[in-house]
């Protein structure tokens, strides 16, 4: 299997890397930017699973960038079985206190750069009859909350995409869901104070937040064929809420 | 294989319909190129001649007679 995933130097990203790595998936792992700990880690990762991961560079903001970065993956003439769509930004902030063009910054890069990316591999997938597309949704897009107006706003415009691509490329075999996780313990998170990371715990059926794995390891499960009948689906990831 | 046998072999794939009926087809005229048929054929397409159709160009690719003349666009004649 070979597995594009965006946004692979931290958190979700990075434990998707290492859960479809070890599942003895091929992985192109996309980032914004080549650094010298980035680059071992991902040799490292492939030497430990025996699998080929490659670096690919773009900045999600950059169309060009965006377009360059998924054509040299796809100038390499490999199946293009899986993509997800894991990178994102994340703000908190009320509408009186954000600049409209700081919400046009993160729509760019949450939802934007996600339907330009699955624009491209998308046509790939149609060639190969097959292909699974996963999208970083978020509970953030299902249940609304003061200050999330652009991050929430930005993942419920992913969730109804995956659901509107998944009627769009079914006929095709491509499989479209997403994956709608509750707060994660990772670097994003961080932005919050303890007493909101304690509440955010609190808010959870199991009174903890989720971790990064949790989230690699339903990824995984949606990319295998044990998911071949799941399309369109919301995935909560939440610890029940 | 030169340039009208791939473009002709595209509709074959990416519409599955016969080869006798590939010459002057249409999305009128053929129920299977629905919008789907319309991304498979695209698709083909594109990587028979390694080319990037825009989304104005998939629009208007209706017909065999207009995928030609938008494949001019990209020097491709067949």
């Amino acid at each position: 299997m070979n597995v594009i995933i965006t946004g692979c130097n931290r958190g979700i990203g990075k434990a998707m890397v290492e859960a479809f790595a070890a599942s003895g998936a091929n992985v192109w792992a996309c980032a914004r930017k080549a650094t010298p700990e980035y680059e071992s880690w991902l040799k490292e990762t492939a030497e430990e699973t025996g699998v080929w991961i490659k670096p690919v560079y773009f900045e999600l903001t950059d169309t060009e960038a965006i377009n360059a970065g998924i054509q040299i993956i796809i100038d390499e003439g490999q199946s293009i079985d899986v993509l997800v769509n894991n990178a994102g930004i994340s703000t908190v902030g009320l509408l009186s206190m954000s600049k409209v063009e700081d919400i046009e910054h993160l729509f760019a890069v949450n939802y934007f750069a996600m339907l330009r990316i699955i624009q491209k591999v998308s046509k790939k997938m149609a060639r190969q009859r097959k292909g699974c597309i996963i999208n970083m949704g978020s509970i953030a897009g299902i249940e609304p909350q003061p200050g999330k107006i652009a991050y929430g706003s930005s993942k419920a415009a992913v969730m109804m995409m995956t659901k509107c691509l998944a009627k769009e490329l079914g006929p095709m075999g491509i499989r479209v869901n997403a994956i709608a996780p509750g707060p994660i313990e990772t670097e994003m998170i961080r932005q919050y104070k303890d007493d909101m990371l304690e509440k955010l715990a609190s808010e959870s059926a199991l009174r903890r937040l989720g971790k990064k794995e949790e989230i690699a390891q339903v990824a995984l499960f949606l990319a295998s064929e044990q998911a071949s009948y799941i399309n369109g689906e919301i995935i909560k990831v939440d610890g029940g809420r | 294989m030169s340039n009208l046998e791939k473009y002709k072999n595209a509709f074959v794939e990416g519409l599955e319909v016969d080869l006798s009926e590939v010459e002057g087809l249409s999305m009128e005229k053929c129920d299977k190129w629905d919008s789907i048929g319309q991304m498979s054929l695209i698709a083909v397409l594109e990587d028979a001649f390694e080319i990037e159709l825009d989304p104005e160009e998939v629009m208007a690719f209706t017909s065999y007679e207009a995928g030609i003349e938008i494949l001019k666009n990209h020097q491709i004649d067949l």
